[in-house]
């Protein structure tokens, strides 16, 4: 039994990085559609907002979710970035939620997709992002 | 003008004599006194040590309740989730609030008496305060908004003239009961390795017992319980709740190093039996929740169990654990309820499963357990209390399952309460369940924690639109005498009180007054926010009074699913505050 569990594990492993192979390297995420000052700014708003929940290093606590890695990938891989972001909007952080400007709100999604490995680019995020909902999340290059 | 001047003048010549008189308690709480508190009181945080949640007051009861009415209430702290459990000694209430806050209140007038704030209330020589530097990154900002977990605070512990309290920073403190001042404050382990205490110590034969939690995430260390000496905070004995390699039970996690063994949380208080002189204390389930996910298919000692303590060395006098190999977050942490019943001297036990156990206290062996019958995962064998996984149940990565309870349970930390005049248990319920698909962790340093769960709410098949219930069970035989159905989620612990009441609270802002004998409601109002936290019932002067908490956030529970299954439905997302009834006069 205890084989078959690390042979799905495995199996799981391999599937993520095929999808790391495949993934287009001229998807937007893997352009860069956030910008470095974005995320720097994301990462203070991110201190004060929301680490009390999701944790310093984002990899989440009690019942808020990680952020980052594997388990946020098993998440998020193949939805909208849109969704993303208007579900951080509209409901976090919980205890005031939509209480952040939107400016922070794309501050907070720059910051957790940096954290995720995605590259920042020339770009910053706009808010017409929660209105585009062709763009799915992929695994970082 | 002059009138009114005059009794000013008078409070303040008088006032420092005044507010020292009403702050002295008058009596030292002892051990004898935790045993067998007087009724006009609410020494532990079930009120008494058997965590019966139950008050024997009749002065309200069934015939003049519909009389009852507010006399004060007092705004908490809307820094976190409150899910207070007061104290009542000597006509004071001891308030605990989220980050740390506690309170005296005068019992009778709702008056401050004093206030604790860590980092801002005076220290004595000598305490030794955790310091902003030596928390470095693992400070929480004064300001964060503390909605689970870190910065909690379910409850506190009364003895001697001492408040005991245990923090978000993974301490114990010990406050000065009739002025709050911080008289020492003890490390137990490392916040910035997510360790953090939200259920408050206990007092056991002298010694303090506090559970911590926070052992979600892969570290070279495990969940534990530990027992301090209440006169300087010195750590006496630490037991771990997971079994290490090497050890006995070490086995039960097949070869995972012991980085790897996570869960185990002891994040609700325990209770204490001085006849047999054991602690009881409930342990949470293992992390990652699913087998396939923390890679390992075996029991995972000593998660999900109850364990019996020896308050003087920490020693595990037996434990039993009641879902072994656990794999959907249905932990079995809750409150230990001490019965004895037809010479047996028994420990209740209800989780996430809505499974009611019944353990002998005395040796850990099983005795009985009824399944209420909601839950689709395990089938229990009644005769000897095994569990074993339905087919299909058992989570694989990336599948999804139709579970009952969704991960947020049945049963959580809003505690039963028992009448003895009736052998009934009190049961709050949330009735709902959960397509659940659950994913992998990494398995690094740092790593792990529940794991990723694709989480959609869905109705219970068996509840129409109600997500609410509180269930009247009689013991041992587990038959269900009433149940109490509401649209809302029911959202505080049970109160039993001799009057033949039994007080709850809603999600919708309900508190009321239900009939004990036939779950019949006899009074209701409404209050700031949800109900909220464990109900407490008191005397002072002569007269009774039923305290009752309202607040915000506090987990899925009271968030996520009543957001997806009752969105028709809203309250104030602030509002933490106690609420205090009594008859007029
Ligand atoms: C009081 C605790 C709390 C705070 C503060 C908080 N969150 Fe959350 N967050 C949660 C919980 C709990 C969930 C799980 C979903 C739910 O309850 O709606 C969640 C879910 C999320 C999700 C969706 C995760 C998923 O994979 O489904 C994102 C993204 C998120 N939070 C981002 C943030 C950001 C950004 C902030 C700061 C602005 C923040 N959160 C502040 C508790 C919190």
């Amino acid at each position: 039994m205890r084989n078959n569990l690390f042979l799905l594990s495995i199996g799981i492993m391999s599937l993520t990085l095929s999808l790391k192979l495949v993934a287009q390297t001229d998807h937007p995420m893997h352009l860069g559609i956030f910008t470095t000052e974005q995320a720097n700014r994301g990462e203070a708003a991110y201190r004060s907002n929301c680490a009390s929940c999701h944790a310093n290093d984002l990899r989440g606590n009690s019942n808020s979710p990680g952020l980052v890695g594997m388990s946020f990938l098993f998440l998020w891989e193949q939805r909208p970035l849109a969704e993303l972001f208007n579900t951080m909007r509209v409901e976090m952080p919980t205890d005031r939620p939509g209480s952040l400007s939107t400016a922070t709100y794309l501050d907070l999604l720059a910051f957790i997709l940096q954290q995720n490995g995605y590259p920042a680019g020339d770009n910053g995020l706009s808010a017409t992002i929660g209105d585009v909902p062709s763009i799915l999340i992929v695994a970082p290059p | 003008m002059r009138t009114r001047l005059l009794p000013a003048f008078l409070c303040l010549v008088l006032s420092c004599l005044e507010s020292i008189a009403q702050v002295s308690l008058r009596d030292a709480v002892t051990d004898e006194l935790l045993q067998s508190p007087p009724p006009e009181s609410w020494l532990s945080w079930r009120g008494g040590p058997d965590a019966w949640g139950y008050s024997p007051l009749d002065q309200i009861n069934r015939d003049n309740v519909d009389e009852l009415r507010l006399v004060w209430s007092w705004a908490m702290d809307d820094t976190g989730s409150g899910e207070a459990a007061p104290l009542v000694h000597d006509g004071i209430i001891f308030l605990p609030n989220p980050r740390g806050v506690i309170q005296a209140l005068d019992a009778k007038t709702g008056d401050l008496l004093w206030e604790y704030r860590p980092g801002l209330t005076a220290v004595a020589d000598e305490a030794n305060p955790i310091t902003a530097d030596e928390l470095g990154d693992s400070a929480m900002s004064a300001t964060a908004y503390a909605g689970v977990g870190r910065g909690v605070q379910k409850n506190i512990a009364l003895f001697s003239d001492r408040i005991f309290a245990a923090t978000e920073n993974a301490s114990i403190i010990a406050l000065d009961a009739n002025d709050g001042t911080l008289i020492w404050e003890q490390r137990v382990a490392d916040p910035a390795l997510g360790y953090h205490y939200t259920a408050g110590p206990i007092v056991a034969n002298g010694v303090l017992v506090t559970g911590i939690t926070g052992c979600t995430r892969y570290k070279d260390d495990v969940c534990f319980i530990t027992g301090h000496n209440p006169d300087t905070g010195e750590e006496l004995w630490r037991t771990s709740t997971v079994a290490r390699p090497g050890e006995p039970g070490g086995d039960s996690w097949g070869d995972l190093p012991l980085r790897f063994r996570a869960g185990g949380d002891a994040w609700v208080a325990g209770s204490y039996d001085a006849e047999t002189n054991l602690v009881y204390w409930g342990t949470a389930q293992a992390k990652p929740w699913a087998r396939v996910v923390r890679r390992t298919d075996g029991a995972a000692l000593y998660t999900n169990s109850t364990l019996a303590l020896d308050p003087d060395t920490g020693d595990m006098v037996w434990y039993y654990q009641h879902l072994p190999g656990e794999s959907h977050d249905m932990d079995e942490v809750f409150e230990n309820v001490l019965i004895n019943i037809d010479g047996n001297r028994s420990l209740f036990k209800i989780g996430k499963l809505g499974i009611l156990w019944q353990i002998n206290r005395e040796t850990g062996e099983y005795i009985h357990a009824t399944d209420l019958g909601y839950q689709n995962i395990v089938d229990l064998d009644p005769d000897t209390g095994n569990v074993r996984y339905r087919d299909g149940m058992i989570p694989r990565i990336g599948e999804q399952l139709n579970m009952c309870p969704s991960t947020s349970g049945f049963k959580s930390w809003r505690a039963m309460s028992y009448a003895p005049e009736l052998s009934l248990l009190y049961i709050p319920m949330t009735l709902n369940c959960e397509l659940a698909t659950f994913g992998p962790v990494e398995q690094v340093l740092g790593g792990g924690g529940e794991g990723p769960v694709r989480r959609i709410n869905i109705p219970h098949p068996d509840a129409g639109d109600d997500l609410g219930e509180i269930l009247a069970v009689s013991i041992p035989d587990g038959e269900v005498k009433w149940r109490y159905r509401s649209r809302p989620t029911v959202n505080t612990a049970t109160l039993t009180t001799g009057g033949g009441l039994v007080f709850a609270g809603d999600w919708d802002r309900y508190v009321y007054a239900l009939d004990a004998a036939t779950g019949e409601k006899l009074w209701q109002t409404r209050v700031t926010t949800s109900a909220q936290g464990f109900p407490i019932s008191y005397a002072v002067d002569g007269k009774q009074y039923i305290a009752i908490p309202a607040a915000t956030s506090g987990a899925s529970w009271a968030s996520m699913v009543p957001r997806d299954l009752s969105p028709e439905l809203s309250r104030p997302r602030n509002g933490n505050s106690l609420h205090v009834f009594a008859l007029p006069d």
